[in-house]
């Protein structure tokens, strides 16, 4: 067995692609992704797992990528926002943010997307409670959040 | 912020982990779902030498029912209550419960011991773990103990588990035929930490008549606060006025803090209403299962 020790190889796939790095354990998988891998959609609210701006999707789960060690990722696959494009085209639900003007700054938008996209994985037609309970760990200053949740069961549809 | 300098080692097996805390001791703080330890390291609130990640134990990471009790393992993840039908039927409060415990990106890391290892005191598995006499698993490279949880909680956020133990293991006994649960919980917003929750398991006897009710209240101390119908309000009499005597008599068992959540005597109002309504609808749901 391994000694405790305060870098580490971290290699995991990240939309698809395989990436590796040598990092800090205490790096989080939120700066490995923005900083290592040069993946800035996700983003930095609190850092503490309150705002869920940092939501990605973690071998099938969303998480929060603030309290998520790089090194506890390891081979493992992330999806962020950066991969939710097909071909260079918004998927449905980006479409759908765009159409009912789900986002404003758009600083939170990502962690909406990843977590929404986690609910239509799981359940493709969710209610609007369903939506809402779903998403209430995101939070949203610009939007009222009305919107948000309408282009959800706009993509569900 | 970003976490403090530390040292990480993910040990493979259960005996790896107790060897490396009985090694690193007080610099040691284990970690799993790291869904209340990674905030207080990235708030500074923590700095441990070595940080051990047992997540990757296989052996910690099942559940299953056994003859008298339902055993949950170390890195059980909380979602698993509301996702898994069949683990959902063994732990009923449990998974009621689940519902309200922070949101899925939380409960898809968090995992069911870790919470009660962290004894939030308004956190929502602590309150169940009481009102259903669960016992945890504690072990050390000296040995196995089982602590109940009365004995475990010690104050807030702090528990008496050792320096160089781990917990591995939730036993909940078997609740019996005859007993229904139900858990209530006010928030200020869906999936924070309750201002008051109340977890109940009652039981009622062949004909269906009121004998007995538990009640474990978080929110209004610094542990989770149980109470039974049989010592505060023994007396017979019509079942609505006993539930409603009882909830009176929770209350004024309770101290409960002021702080930018509620007043004290919001948390009162809070506890024995909940208190009223969870007994009422625990017992309901007994009979219902006969």
């Amino acid at each position: 067995m391994a000694d405790p020790s305060e870098r580490m190889n971290v290699e995991l796939v990240v939309n698809g692609q395989a990436h590796a790095g040598e990092v800090e354990v205490r790096r989080t998988l939120a700066d490995f992704l923005r900083d290592d891998l040069g993946l800035t959609g996700t983003h930095l609210g609190c850092e503490h797992g309150a705002c869920g701006a940092c939501t990605v999707i973690l071998d099938g789960e969303p998480v929060r990528s603030c309290l998520v060690l790089a090194v506890q990722a390891r081979g493992g696959e992330v999806r962020t926002v950066e991969g939710l494009a097909e071909d260079g085209a918004l998927n449905p639900l980006q479409q759908a943010f765009k159409e009912k003007h789900a986002l404003q700054c758009g600083f939170c938008t990502p962690g909406f997307l990843m977590t929404a996209q986690a609910l239509l994985d799981r359940n493709p037609s969710p209610t609007e409670t369903e939506v809402r309970e779903y998403l209430s760990g995101n939070i949203c200053r610009c939007t009222g959040y009305q919107f948000i949740i309408d282009a959800v069961l706009h993509a569900a549809a | 912020m970003k976490p403090p300098p530390f040292a990480y080692v993910a040990p493979d097996t259960l005996e790896e982990a107790l060897a490396l805390l009985a090694e690193h001791g007080d610099e040691a703080r284990v970690i799993a779902g790291g869904q209340s330890l990674m905030p207080m390291l990235a708030l500074r609130m923590a700095r441990p030498g070595v940080l051990v990640d047992i997540g990757g134990i296989e052996e910690l990471d099942t559940w299953q029912p056994e003859a008298d009790s339902v055993v949950v393992g170390a890195t059980v993840r909380q979602r698993r209550l509301l996702e898994e039908r069949e683990f959902a039927a063994a732990l009923p409060l449990c998974a009621e419960a689940a519902a309200h415990i922070g949101h899925p990106a939380t409960r898809s890391r968090g995992t069911i011991v870790g919470s009660l290892c962290h004894a939030d005191p308004a956190a929502e598995l602590p309150v169940c773990a009481s009102v259903l006499g669960a016992e945890l698993t504690l072990r050390s490279t000296n040995g196995s103990r089982q602590v109940a949880m009365a004995d475990f909680f010690d104050a807030a956020l702090a528990t008496t588990i050792g320096e160089t133990e781990l917990a591995t293991a939730l036993h909940v006994p078997a609740q019996g035929p005859r007993t229904g649960h139900a858990f209530l919980e006010v928030a200020r917003r869906h999936g924070d930490f309750a201002i008051v929750a109340v977890a109940c398991a009652a039981q009622v006897d062949e004909a269906g008549a009121l004998q007995e009710a538990t009640v474990s209240l978080g929110g209004v101390g610094d542990a989770p606060l149980t109470f039974r119908l049989s010592e505060l309000a023994p007396g017979g009499g019509p079942e609505p006025a006993r539930i409603a005597d009882f909830a009176e008599s929770v209350v004024g068992r309770l101290d409960p803090n002021a702080d930018i959540h509620a007043t004290a005597a919001y948390r009162r109002t809070l506890a024995e209403t909940l208190t009223g309504r969870a007994v009422t609808r625990a017992v309901g749901r007994a009979r219902d299962r006969n």
